[in-house]
C-alpha cells in the first residue's frame, strides 16, 4: 500500500472515529455531554427530564389501603387535582415552593356518600393517587356519584398536553385543531374495569362530564345529580375479585389515568370476606395489600412529564414520531420510573409469613413480567403464589417460581414469572416464612415494548419495582391458606364452586356441551407511517385499529360511509357496531395480530375465559404471511390517509394495498371459509402450528389478555353471568340483573392507554 | 490514480485530494439530508445538539464520501474524462451518483448509530418494520433500498454542484500549476 493510500485511510479513520465519538456523547444514557440533549423544553411548559436512574430507589414506605378501605354501599368520588409527594423526600426538598409540595396529581378522593345530596366541591382529606379502594359485597349493589372537582385551569393540562387531532372528547367541539393551546375543561367518565354492569354505568368513552357541566353524547346518570357528576350503579353480581375503576373518557384515557385518575375496586363474598376469619383462609387484615403497578416520568422539578414535544429528540420515548397527523401522540408512553401505589420504588416491611397481594398493571404500555430476588445475594427468592385473575380465584393456585427468563421470549410458552400486560390483576400470595432477615427485590424484565423491544440492560432502574423488607417479628403464628400445600381454592365447603369452564385449560379446546354460536375473526392491524415527509417518521404508527376499523366505524373519505352492515348505535353517539352478540349466546373470538407487538385486548361487561394461542406462518422478516393475503382483499379507492407530503388527505389506493381505516376487506357477516364473521379471510389456510393451551395462571376467568403478535388468539366468550352452568343459558335468554341490550354499549379494545386513545377501540352491544 | 500529464490540457486526467473533496461534498449533502428530515422545531429547539449531530453524521459518512470521491476519479479515468467543463460535470455526475448510491447501505449504518447511541429513542422504540402490504419481501426490501437511494439522491441537490464546483476548480488549479511546474508525486492521495 501506498503511502498516500496508508495515510488516507489512517485521516478517515480517524474523523470517522471522531464522529462516532461524538455521537457517542450525544447518547444521553453514556455520553458526558448530558446537558447538550436534556435542556429541551415540552410544548407548554419548559420541562428537564429527571433521569430515573438518578432517583433513589427503596427510600419511601409503600401506601397502604389497609383500615382504610370504604365499603359502604353508596360512595362518593370527587376528582381533584392535588399535589403527592410520589417521588422521595429528597428530591422534593431543596426545590422552591410550589414543587417542593409534591408532584401535581389527579386523583379519586372516595368516601362514603349519600348520592341524593350535592354538596359544595372540598378538598376531601383522603384524596389520592391511587385512590381509596372501594370494597363492595357480592349481590348488594353499589351506588357511586362521580364528581369531576378537577379545577377550570389545573396546572396539570399545562404538562399533559391533549392532542386535539386524535378522536376525542372534543367538549369545546373545536374539531381538529394542531396547536397544544387546549384551554377547555378536562372530561372525565369513570369505567369500573371488569364489572358486569349496565351500559348506563360502564363509563363509555362518550359519556364524559366536566366540571362546567359540559357532557358527551354518551352520558347518562341513573337519578339526576349535579351537571359535573354522574351516579352510576354496579349490581356487584359477579364473583369475588380484583376490579380497579379509571377514567376512560375518549382519547385522553391515557392523560387522566397518567395523572392520577385510577383506584382499586374489591368484590368480596361470604368465603372471600377480608376478614381475618375469612373460610378460605387468606391472608387479611394488614396482610392483604393492594400493589397498583406503573412507569412515570418526571422532570427535575419532581412533576409529571409527559412526552408531548418535537423538541424531545431523545430519552426514553422520544417525541411524537408523526407530527404533521397528531403532533403530541406517542404510539406507547414507557416511563424510567416505577410507581407502585403512588411512590417511586417503596419498600414494604413485612413479617416472615404469608401475605396477599392484589396486583394491577396500571401502566400506559409497559408490560411486567416480574420475580422476587433476594437483594443481597442476587439468588432467586421465594416463589410467587397466584391465586386469582381478573376476574375471581382460579381453582388451585399456581406457582411461578420467578426464575430468570431467556431473552426476548416473545411467545405466549408458560413463563416462571408474574407477567402482566396493561390492566391485568394478579391475586397472589407470597410467604416470607423462612425469608426473616432478607429484602426482596420484586424485579422486572420485560422488554419495552413487548415484545419488539430490546431486552432491558442490565442498570435500567425499571429493572425493579419495589422491596420487601422481612424485618418484623412474627406477631402470631401464621394460619393462613398455605398455597403450597396443594389444596384447592375452589370446590370445597365454604368455598366458591369450581369455575364453569367454557374451556379446557390443560389442551386448549373448547369445553364439553360449548358449542360457540358465532365464531369471529378479526385483525390486530397498525397503520404506519409511509414516509418521513414534513417531519413524520417512516415505519412509526400513525393509529391502530381493531379489525381495521375506526372507533366510530366510518371509513374516512369517500363520503364517511359506515362499515357495510353494520348498527348505528342507540344513544346518538355516531358510533356504528359491527360486533353484536346476542345476550346468553357464546362466542369464540378469534385475534389475529398482525402488528409487532402484543396488545392487552379487554372487553367490557363479560369475563371470558382464554382458550388457546395457535401460531401463523410466518415470512423470512418474522410478519404472518396471512398479511400479503389480506391485503390482497382490498378492492382499492380513494379514502384519507397519510398523503406523500406526510398530512391527512386523500390516498388513492390500488387493489390489493391495505386501506387502514376501511374496515375489514370482505363483508363483515358474510361468514369466511371458516364460517366466521368479521370480513377477513379465513386464519386457518395460515396455521403453521398446534394450538397452545392457556398458561396455568390464565386458566380462570380474563377480562383482558395478551393477543401476542403472530398468533391467532382466541377467547371464548359467553354473555351471561360467571357461574351460569354450561347449557344454562340460550342465546336470547338475558340472565343478568339488568339489560345489557340498551344504552350507549359497551367496549372492545387494547388496554395500551395511548392505542385505545388513537382508534384501537370498538363499540360493541349484545343484542335480544 | 489519475494519468501523468507533462502538460494538463482539456483532454489530461484531472487529479483532485480525495479527503478534500470527501470533506466538501459529504457535510452539505448530510446536512441537506439532516435539515430535510428532522423537524423544524427539533432544529430551532436544539441547534447545539441538531449540530453535533450533524458533524457526527457527517464525519461517519466520511468513508462513504471519499469512496464515491475515488471511485469516480477511476471511473473517470476508465472513460478518459479530462479536465474540459463537460468532461469534469460527467465525472462530477458520476461521483454524484456513487455517493448516493453508498449512502444506501449508509442509511442501515446510520439507524444503527442511532439506536446505539439513542439518539432518537423513537426510532429504537416506535419504529416497526412496514407491513409488507401487498408487496413480496424481496420487494419490500427493494422498496426501502430504492426509498433510501430516494434519499441519497434528494442530498446530491447540494452534493453534485458542489462536486462540480470542487472539479472546475481542481482544473483550473492544475491548469495553472501545469503551466508553472510539471506535474510529479504527490504527498496527498489524488484520483
Amino acid at each position: 500500500m501506498k503511502a498516500s493510500t496508508r495515510r488516507l485511510f489512517l485521516q478517515l479513520g480517524a474523523l470517522a472515529g471522531a464522529g462516532a465519538a461524538i455521537r457517542w456523547q450525544l447518547d444521553p444514557t453514556g455520553g458526558l455531554l448530558f446537558e447538550v440533549n436534556r435542556a429541551f423544553a415540552s410544548v407548554q411548559t419548559p420541562q428537564t427530564p429527571l433521569p430515573g436512574s438518578s432517583i433513589p430507589q427503596f427510600m419511601q414506605p409503600l401506601t397502604t389501603f389497609v383500615g382504610r378501605r370504604v365499603s359502604s354501599s353508596s360512595v362518593l368520588v370527587r376528582m381533584f387535582e392535588f399535589q403527592q409527594r410520589i417521588l422521595p423526600d429528597s428530591i422534593y426538598n431543596p426545590l422552591p415552593a410550589p414543587f417542593n409540595a409534591g408532584s401535581y396529581a389527579w386523583g379519586y378522593a372516595v368516601s362514603g356518600n349519600d348520592p341524593t345530596t350535592t354538596a359544595a366541591p372540598t378538598r376531601a382529606p383522603q384524596t389520592s393517587f391511587p385512590g381509596i379502594t372501594v370494597e363492595a359485597q357480592k349481590g348488594t349493589p353499589t351506588t357511586v356519584q362521580y364528581v369531576n372537582d378537577l379545577p377550570q385551569a389545573p396546572v396539570l393540562r399545562k404538562y399533559l398536553t391533549i392532542d386535539r387531532t386524535i378522536h376525542w372528547a372534543d367538549p369545546l367541539k373545536q374539531g381538529h385543531v394542531f396547536t397544544a393551546d387546549y384551554t377547555g375543561p378536562i372530561p372525565t367518565v369513570v369505567h369500573l374495569h371488569g364489572g358486569e354492569d349496565q351500559s348506563t354505568s360502564d363509563g363509555a368513552p362518550e359519556a364524559w362530564f366536566t366540571n362546567n357541566g359540559l357532557h358527551g353524547p354518551g352520558y347518562f346518570s341513573l337519578t339526576p345529580t349535579a351537571s359535573n357528576a354522574a351516579i352510576y350503579q354496579y349490581p356487584n353480581n359477579q364473583q369475588a375479585t380484583t376490579l380497579w375503576f379509571h377514567d376512560h373518557s375518549l382519547g385522553i384515557t391515557r392523560i387522566n389515568i397518567f395523572g392520577g385518575l385510577a383506584a382499586f375496586y374489591f368484590i368480596r363474598d361470604q368465603f372471600d370476606t377480608g376478614l381475618t376469619t375469612n373460610p378460605l383462609r387468606l391472608p387479611a387484615g394488614a396482610q392483604e395489600i393492594e400493589l397498583m403497578l406503573m412507569d412515570r416520568q418526571f422532570d427535575t422539578n419532581g412533576q409529571l412529564l409527559f412526552p408531548d414535544s418535537a423538541a424531545n429528540p431523545s430519552l426514553v420515548d422520544g417525541p411524537p414520531s408523526n407530527p404533521k397527523i397528531h403532533p403530541f401522540w406517542i404510539p406507547e408512553f414507557f416511563g424510567d420510573a416505577n410507581v407502585v401505589n403512588g411512590r417511586t420504588w417503596p419498600f414494604l416491611n413485612v413479617e416472615p409469613r404469608r401475605y396477599r397481594f392484589r396486583i394491577v398493571n396500571a401502566a400506559n404500555a409497559r408490560f411486567y413480567r416480574m420475580g422476587l430476588v433476594d437483594a443481597s445475594s442476587g439468588a432467586v427468592g421465594p416463589p410467587i403464589w397466584q391465586i386469582g385473575t381478573d376476574g375471581g380465584l382460579l381453582d388451585t393456585p399456581v406457582k411461578l417460581a420467578g426464575l430468570p427468563e431467556p431473552l426476548n421470549p416473545g411467545d405466549p410458552h408458560p413463563t416462571t414469572r408474574l407477567f402482566l400486560a396493561p390492566s391485568e390483576r394478579a391475586d397472589i400470595i407470597i410467604d416470607f416464612a423462612g425469608q426473616a432477615g432478607k429484602t426482596l427485590t420484586l424485579t422486572n424484565d420485560s422488554q419495552v415494548p413487548f415484545p419488539s423491544g430490546s431486552a432491558l440492560a442490565a442498570n435500567d432502574p425499571t429493572r425493579s419495582l419495589m422491596q420487601f423488607r422481612v424485618n418484623l417479628p412474627l406477631s402470631s403464628a401464621d394460619t393462613t391458606f398455605d398455597p403450597a400445600s396443594g389444596q384447592p381454592l375452589r370446590g370445597g365447603a365454604n368455598q366458591e364452586p369450581v369455575i364453569v369452564r367454557l374451556v379446557n385449560p390443560s389442551n386448549g379446546t373448547l369445553a364439553p356441551g360449548v358449542t360457540p354460536n358465532v365464531t369471529r375473526q378479526l385483525v390486530l392491524f397498525e397503520f404506519e407511517s409511509p414516509t418521513s415527509a414534513g417531519g413524520n417518521t417512516a415505519g412509526t404508527p400513525v393509529e391502530d385499529l381493531v379489525n381495521n376499523t375506526k372507533w366510530n366505524g366510518l371509513r374516512d373519505g369517500g363520503g364517511f360511509p359506515p362499515i357495510p352492515g353494520s348498527t348505528q348505535d342507540q344513544s346518538g353517539q355516531g358510533l356504528w357496531l359491527t360486533e353484536l352478540p346476542r345476550v346468553g349466546a357464546t362466542e369464540v373470538w378469534e385475534f389475529l395480530n398482525l402488528t409487532v407487538d402484543a396488545h392487552p385486548i379487554h372487553i367490557h361487561l363479560i369475563q371470558f375465559q382464554l382458550l388457546n394461542r395457535q401460531p401463523v406462518a410466518l415470512d423470512p422478516k418474522g410478519n404472518p404471511t396471512y398479511t400479503k393475503a389480506w391485503a390482497g382483499a382490498f378492492p382499492g379507492g380513494t379514502f384519507n390517509g397519510e398523503t406523500a407530503d406526510g398530512t391527512w388527505g386523500p390516498v388513492t389506493y390500488k387493489k390489493g394495498e391495505i386501506i387502514p381505516g376501511y374496515g375489514p376487506p370482505n363483508n363483515y357477516f358474510t361468514p369466511n371459509a371458516d364460517g366466521a364473521l368479521g370480513g377477513n379471510p379465513a386464519f386457518s389456510p395460515f396455521l403453521s402450528g398446534p394450538p397452545i393451551p392457556p398458561n396455568p395462571n390464565e386458566a380462570g376467568w380474563k377480562d383482558v389478555a395478551k393477543v401476542f403478535p403472530g398468533f391467532v388468539n382466541r377467547y371464548a366468550i359467553r354473555w351471561a353471568p360467571q357461574a351460569t352452568a354450561v347449557g344454562g343459558v340460550q342465546p336470547g335468554q338475558n340472565l343478568y340483573s339488568f339489560d345489557p341490550t340498551k344504552g350507549p354499549g359497551y367496549l372492545v379494545h387494547c388496554h395500551i392507554l395511548d392505542h385505545e386513545d388513537n382508534e384501537m377501540m370498538r363499540p360493541y352491544i349484545p343484542v335480544p | 490514480v489519475g494519468v501523468q500529464a507533462a502538460g494538463f490540457g482539456a483532454s489530461a486526467a484531472l487529479r483532485v485530494d480525495v479527503l478534500r473533496l470527501a470533506l466538501v461534498v459529504v457535510f452539505p449533502v448530510i446536512g441537506l439530508e439532516q435539515a430535510l428530515h428532522t423537524n423544524p422545531v427539533v432544529l430551532l429547539a436544539l441547534p447545539l445538539y441538531e449540530a453535533l449531530h450533524w458533524v457526527s453524521d457527517a464525519l461517519l459518512a466520511l468513508p462513504l464520501g471519499a469512496a464515491a470521491v475515488w471511485a469516480g476519479g477511476r471511473l473517470a479515468v476508465r472513460f478518459g474524462l479530462g479536465g474540459s467543463t463537460s468532461d469534469v460535470l460527467a465525472r462530477a455526475f458520476i461521483t454524484a451518483l456513487l455517493f448516493a448510491v453508498l449512502l444506501v447501505p449508509g442509511a442501515a449504518l446510520h439507524e444503527a448509530a442511532d439506536r446505539l447511541t439513542h439518539s432518537h429513542a423513537l426510532l429504537a422504540i416506535h419504529t416497526h418494520t412496514p407491513n409488507s402490504d401487498a408487496t413480496s419481501e424481496p420487494l419490500a426490501l427493494a422498496g426501502l433500498a430504492v426509498h433510501a437511494l430516494g434519499d441519497g439522491l434528494e442530498g446530491q441537490a447540494v452534493g453534485l454542484p458542489l462536486i462540480f464546483a470542487a472539479l472546475l476548480w481542481g482544473a483550473r488549479e492544475q491548469r495553472n500549476r501545469a503551466g508553472t511546474r510539471e506535474w510529479g508525486a504527490t504527498s496527498r492521495r489524488e484520483v
